[in-house]
C-alpha cells in the first residue's frame, strides 16, 4: 500500500491574547490508499485542528503552520499550494464531514440545492444534471423518497438524516479521501450504528481512504485499520488497531483503555486517569502526559520523548521504550 | 435521618407529562407526550438507571420527580409524602432531601458567582450554617468531592469540566439530601475524567447511603453504576429489571437492539449488531399499538403489535417487559 | 486607563493652580453651589492621582478579569475620557468661568464677539460669555441625561425582569403596554405637554424623558431574562429550594449587568440629542438659562455672521454622543463572556 496522504511535522499554532497556543505540535502520519486511520483523543488533544489543517481550513491569522510542516497529497504539498489550486483539491479530492450536521448545513436552502451546488462548484454540469445527481446521492446515503426529500430544508430532517445528507454532499465529487470529524458523536447509539455501517459500506464501494476522528474508543475499534492516539497536541502512539488495543505501549493509551466502561462485561470499578486534560494554553513541560502518568520518571518532567518502535508499524512517544544505555539512571 | 416509612424512598405512579404542542392559533390543541404513564420505585441506597435515546422522555421524567417541571398527572411519593400535593413552602423544605446534578457542568453554575459561594448559598438559604461555619462546611464538601478548598474563590470558567461537575455535586450534597437525580452527570466529560466522577458518585453513595436516579444514554456507564435499569421509549418504560439479567438477556427487542448498538472498545470482538431501521418517531404523533413496532426487528412481529399496546408485565420477579412476545425474546446476537 | 487618570490629575491640578484666586473667591462667596464646585475642583486632581498610582502597582488587578479587559479596551478608555472631561467641566463650571452665563456684559459693545483670550468661545447676540453658557449648559444637558437614563434603566429593567420572570398574563399585559408606549411619538407628546404647562423645569423634563424612554429597554431585558430562564443554573437554583426573590436578586440581576450598562451608556447620548432637539424647539431649557439645544437655537439666525455660537454647542453634543457610544461599544465587547 502506498501513502496517499503524508503528513510530516505538522505544527499548527494560534496567536491569541493569552499568547501563542500550540494546538498541534509535530504531528506526522500516513494515510494509505483504501485504509481507515482512526485519530483518537480527548477534548483539546488537537485532533480536530489536525483535520482542519489538512484542508487548510484554519483561519490565518490567527492560525499559522510551523516552517517544517508538510502535508503531501499526491506528491503536492497542500500547505504551499496557491488557494485556487487548493480549492480544486477541497471537496473533489479530499472531502470532510463534521460533528454537527445542523450547523454545517445552510438553514435557508433546501438540502438538494446544497448538494447540487457542491457538484456544480467542481464540475461543469447543467443545473438539471446536478439536481439528478443530487437525488441519486440522497438515495445512495439511504434517504427514503429522495426525490421528495430533495426539497426539504435541513430543520425538517432529524440529526441522522442531516448527517446522511452531509455524507452525500461529501461524496458528490467522488473524493479519494474522506475526513470524518466525530461524525456520530451528536447522534443516538442506534442512529450511530446506522451511520457507521453506511460509512463503512460507502468506503468499500468507492475505495476511499478515511481519516476518522473520534473520542470514542469503541467506535474506533469498529471502524479503524490503524490508530493514532493524540494527547496534548501530538500523536503519542500509532499502530495497527489490534496492536494498539491489545498491547498499548503508551501509559496514556493504557489508561484510556482502562477508563472506558464496557457494555459487554461487568466490572465493579473503572479506573480513571487522575488529573484533568491539559489545555493548549498551558502544556506541561517534558512529556505532556507526565503529571498524570503513574510511571513518570525524572526525565519525563524535563524532556519530551521521541518516537520509539513498539512493534511492527507500531510506535509510541514514551521514555519507557528507550532501549539505549543509561536508560535506567 | 428519617427512617420513618418502610418500603421505597421514591415511588412514581402512572406519571404523565404532556407539553402543549399546537403552534397554530385556531388548531385543535395537540400534545407532545413526553412522559406517558410511568411507574417506577427506588429503594433506599440503590441506583436506578433510566436509559433511552433522545426524545424518550427520561430527562423530563427526572425533572418531574423534583417538580422542576410540573407533571400533568400521576403521583410521586417521597418517603410517604405525596410530593405533588405540597404547597410551595413545604416543597421548598422537601427540596432539602432531594437534589439534582445536571449534564452540562458549565451551564448549571451561575457564571457570575464564585463556585464556593454557589455551594454555600443553599446552606444559607436553608439556614443550615452561616458565616465561618458555612465556609468550613464548604471546604469540607470540596474535599469530599476531591477538590482543593483553595478553589472556592474561583469562577466557573476558571475550572475544567471535571472540576465544575464536582462543584455541581458538592452543591447538591451541601444540604444533605437523601435522593439525587443524576441527569447525564458524566456525558459531557472526557473519558479519562468520566471514570473519576463515576467512581466519586459510587463512593459518595456508599458513605452517605444515597439513592440515585441515574439518567443516561450510555449503557456502558449504566452497567457499572446501576442496581436496576428502566429502559424508556417514547415516554414509556418498555423494560425494567435488575442490571445483570437485563444486560445478559434482554427481553424487549428495543433493549436488545440498544445493547447491541453500543460499540465495544475491542477490535477482536466483531459482534453482530442489530441495526435498527428508521428513527425514533415524534412523541407528538406516536404510532398506535406498540410504540416500537415501526422499528421492531423481532421476527414474531405481527398485526397485533400495530393495534394493541402491550402492557408492562412482570414476567419474572422484578422483571417487567412491555412486549407481546417477551416470552420468546430475540436471540442475543452471537459474539 | 492609567494614562487617563494621569491626564485628569494633571488637567485638574492645572485648573487649581491657574484658577486659584477664583476658587478662593467661590469658597468665600458662601453660596452652596459655588462651594461644592470649588471642593470638587480641589478634590478631583488628588483622587485621579491616587487612582493612577494604585493602578501602577504591579498586580493591581488580575490580568484575566473583565475589568482588565475593559480597561485594555481603547474605545472604552477614549469614550470614558471624553465623557469624564465633559462631566468634570460641567461640575466645576463656576471655577472655570469668570462670567455669569446670563449676564449681558455690554449689549452694544460686546455682542457677537469672536473667540478671544477673554472670551474663549466668543459672546452671543446679547453679549453673554459663550464659554460660561456652554459650561452651565452642560450642567443642564448632561444632568437631564443622567437623571433620565437612571429612570430609564430602573423602570425598564424592573418591567423587563417582572415580565420575563412572571410570564403569562402579567407578561402579556406589560408587553402590550410597552407596544403602546413605543407607538407614541415622543417629541409630539412632549410638545403637547409643553403646550399645556409651558416650559418644564429640570426635574419634570428629566422625569418625562425618562418615563417615555424605557419601553425599548424593557424589551431587551425581558428577552435576556427569557434566555437566562432556559439556562440550567436557574433550574439548579430552583432545585436547591432558593426562593423566587433570591433567584432574581442573586442569579438573574448579576447576569443582566452587561446588557443594562450597555443600554444605559448608549441611552445617555440619545437623551442628550432629544433634549437638544426639544430645547431647539423651545420647550427645553427656559431662556435665559442655557442648555446646549437653546444655545444653538439662539445662534442659528447668526450662523453666517457668528458661526461660533452654533458650532461650539453642536460640537459638544457631538462629542457627548460619540463618547457615550464608545463607552457602550467598549462595554459590549468587554462584558461579553465569550470574548475571552
Amino acid at each position: 500500500m502506498t501513502a496517499l496522504l503524508r503528513v510530516r511535522h505538522l505544527s499548527t499554532s494560534f496567536q491569541t491574547e493569552a499568547g501563542l497556543v500550540r494546538a498541534v505540535d509535530d504531528v506526522s502520519f500516513d494515510l494509505a490508499e483504501g485504509e481507515t486511520l482512526g485519530l483518537v483523543g480527548e477534548s483539546g488533544s488537537g485532533k480536530t485542528v489536525t483535520a482542519l489543517s489538512i484542508l487548510r481550513l484554519i483561519p490565518q491569522p490567527p492560525g499559522a503552520f510551523g516552517p517544517e510542516s508538510r502535508i503531501e497529497y499526491d506528491g503536492v504539498d497542500l500547505l504551499r499550494l496557491p488557494s485556487r489550486e487548493l480549492r480544486k483539491v477541497r471537496g473533489a479530492q479530499i472531502a470532510m464531514i463534521f460533528q454537527e450536521p445542523m450547523s454545517s448545513l445552510n438553514p435557508v436552502l433546501t438540502v438538494g440545492s446544497q448538494i447540487s451546488e457542491a457538484i456544480r462548484a467542481h464540475e461543469p454540469v447543467s443545473r438539471k444534471e446536478a439536481n439528478d445527481r443530487a437525488v441519486e446521492l440522497l438515495d445512495l446515503v439511504g434517504i427514503p423518497e429522495p426525490g421528495r426529500r430533495f426539497r426539504d430544508y435541513p430543520h425538517q430532517m432529524s440529526g441522522g438524516m442531516q448527517q446522511r445528507v452531509m455524507i452525500g454532499m461529501a461524496l458528490s465529487c467522488r473524493p479519494k479521501i474522506l475526513i470524518a470529524d466525530e461524525p456520530t458523536t451528536a447522534l443516538d447509539v442506534t442512529i450511530q450504528a446506522q451511520i457507521l455501517d453506511l460509512l463503512l459500506e460507502l468506503k468499500e464501494r468507492f475505495a476511499m481512504s478515511v481519516l476518522f476522528i473520534t473520542h470514542d474508543l469503541g467506535v474506533l475499534a469498529g471502524v479503524a485499520d490503524r490508530v493514532a492516539v493524540m494527547y496534548g497536541g501530538s500523536i503519542v502512539e500509532q499502530g495497527p488497531v489490534r496492536a494498539v488495543f491489545e498491547q498499548p505501549a503508551h501509559p496514556y493509551t493504557r489508561g484510556l483503555l482502562h477508563a472506558v466502561p464496557r457494555v459487554d462485561r461487568p466490572s465493579d470499578r473503572i479506573e480513571g486517569i487522575p488529573g484533568s486534560v491539559p489545555t493548549a494554553t498551558a502544556w506541561p513541560s517534558g512529556c505532556r502526559f507526565h503529571p498524570r502518568c503513574s510511571e513518570c520518571m525524572k526525565r519525563c518532567e524535563v524532556d519530551a520523548p521521541p518516537s520509539y518502535s513498539a512493534g511492527t508499524d507500531h510506535t509510541a512517544r514514551c521514555w519507557l521504550l528507550d532501549q539505549s544505555e543509561g536508560q535506567r539512571q | 435521618m428519617s427512617e420513618s416509612s418502610p418500603g421505597p424512598l421514591v415511588a412514581i405512579e402512572n406519571l404523565v407529562k404532556h407539553f402543549p404542542a399546537s403552534t397554530r392559533l385556531f388548531a385543535r390543541p395537540s400534545y407532545l407526550k413526553a412522559v406517558d404513564g410511568v411507574t417506577l420505585s427506588l429503594d433506599r441506597g440503590e441506583t436506578v438507571a433510566l436509559v433511552g435515546e433522545s426524545g424518550s422522555g427520561k430527562t423530563t421524567l427526572g425533572r418531574c420527580v423534583l417538580r422542576l417541571t410540573e407533571p400533568t398527572s400521576g403521583t410521586i411519593w417521597f418517603d410517604g409524602t405525596d410530593v405533588l400535593a405540597l404547597g410551595s413552602a413545604d416543597m421548598r423544605a422537601l427540596r432539602r432531601r432531594m437534589q439534582i446534578v445536571f449534564q452540562d457542568p458549565a451551564g448549571s453554575l451561575n457564571p457570575r458567582m464564585a463556585v464556593g459561594t454557589a455551594v454555600r448559598e443553599p446552606l444559607e438559604v436553608h439556614r443550615i450554617a452561616r458565616g465561618k461555619a458555612a465556609r468550613d462546611r464548604v471546604a469540607d464538601l470540596f474535599e469530599e468531592v476531591g477538590l482543593d478548598p483553595s478553589l472556592t474563590s474561583r469562577f466557573p470558567h476558571e475550572l475544567s469540566g471535571g472540576q465544575k461537575q464536582r462543584v455541581g455535586i458538592a452543591r447538591a450534597l451541601s444540604i444533605e439530601p437523601e435522593f439525587l437525580v443524576l441527569d447525564e452527570p458524566v456525558s459531557a466529560l472526557d473519558v479519562s475524567v468520566q471514570a473519576q466522577v463515576v467512581n466519586l458518585l459510587t463512593d459518595l453513595q456508599r458513605s452517605r447511603n444515597l439513592t440515585y436516579l441515574f439518567i443516561a444514554h450510555d449503557l456502558a456507564v449504566v452497567r457499572h453504576v446501576a442496581t436496576r435499569v428502566a429502559v424508556m421509549y417514547l415516554g414509556r418504560i418498555v423494560e425494567r429489571a435488575r442490571v445483570v439479567p437485563l444486560y445478559d438477556r434482554p427481553l424487549h427487542p428495543y433493549t436488545a437492539s440498544l445493547l447491541s448498538a453500543v460499540p465495544v472498545p475491542d477490535p477482536t470482538v466483531k459482534r453482530k449488531r442489530i441495526v435498527l431501521a428508521g428513527e425514533i418517531p415524534s412523541p407528538r404523533n406516536p404510532p398506535p399499538g406498540c410504540p416500537f413496532h415501526t422499528r421492531c426487528p423481532h421476527p414474531l412481529k405481527d398485526a397485533r403489535c400495530t393495534t394493541d399496546e402491550p402492557a408492562l408485565r412482570e414476567l419474572q420477579p422484578d422483571r417487567w417487559v412491555a412486549c407481546h412476545y417477551a416470552e420468546n425474546p430475540m436471540e442475543k446476537p452471537a459474539p | 486607563m492609567r494614562r487617563l487618570s494621569l491626564a485628569i490629575a494633571i488637567a485638574g491640578a492645572a485648573v487649581v493652580v491657574l484658577r486659584f484666586p477664583r476658587i478662593m473667591e467661590l469658597f468665600s462667596s458662601g453660596a452652596a453651589g459655588s462651594i461644592v464646585a470649588a471642593v470638587c475642583a480641589v478634590l478631583v486632581p488628588p483622587a485621579a492621582g491616587l487612582a493612577w498610582h494604585w493602578n501602577r502597582r504591579p498586580g493591581a488587578r488580575p490580568s484575566e478579569s473583565r475589568t482588565a479587559r475593559l480597561l485594555d479596551n481603547r474605545q472604552f478608555v477614549l469614550g470614558t475620557g471624553v465623557v469624564a472631561l465633559l462631566t468634570y467641566a460641567a461640575v466645576i463650571a463656576p471655577v472655570l468661568s469668570s462670567f455669569d452665563p446670563n449676564t449681558q456684559t455690554d449689549l452694544l459693545g460686546a455682542a457677537t464677539l469672536a473667540p478671544s483670550l477673554q472670551h474663549p468661545f466668543g459672546t452671543d447676540f446679547y453679549s453673554r460669555d459663550l464659554f460660561s453658557r456652554m459650561l452651565y449648559g452642560a450642567r443642564w444637558s448632561l444632568g437631564i441625561a443622567f437623571v433620565a437614563v437612571t429612570l430609564v434603566v430602573v423602570v425598564g429593567t424592573s418591567v423587563g425582569v417582572i415580565a420575563g420572570v412572571t410570564g403569562g398574563i402579567v407578561d402579556s399585559v406589560l408587553m402590550r403596554m410597552v407596544d403602546g408606549g413605543l407607538a407614541i411619538p415622543r417629541v409630539l407628546l412632549l410638545l403637547v405637554v409643553a403646550a399645556l404647562w409651558g416650559n418644564l423645569g429640570f426635574f419634570p423634563l428629566a422625569v418625562l424623558l425618562g418615563l417615555t424612554g424605557w419601553f425599548g429597554v424593557s424589551r431587551i431585558i425581558r428577552a435576556e431574562v427569557l434566555s437566562l430562564k432556559e439556562r440550567t443554573f436557574l433550574a439548579a437554583a430552583r432545585a436547591l429550594g432558593i426562593s423566587q426573590l433570591r433567584l432574581v436578586v442573586r442569579h438573574i440581576l448579576p447576569n443582566l449587568v452587561a446588557p443594562v450598562t450597555v443600554t444605559a451608556a448608549l441611552g445617555v447620548g440619545n437623551i442628550v440629542l432629544i433634549e437638544a432637539s426639544l430645547s431647539y424647539l423651545g420647550i427645553g431649557a427656559r431662556p435665559p438659562d442655557p442648555g446646549w439645544g437653546n444655545i444653538i437655537r439662539e445662534g442659528h439666525e447668526l450662523i453666517f455672521t457668528a458661526p461660533w455660537i452654533s458650532i461650539f454647542p453642536g460640537a459638544a453634543i457631538f462629542l457627548t454622543v460619540i463618547g457615550f457610544s464608545l463607552v457602550g461599544d467598549g462595554l459590549r465587547t468587554a462584558l461579553n463572556p465569550r470574548a475571552s
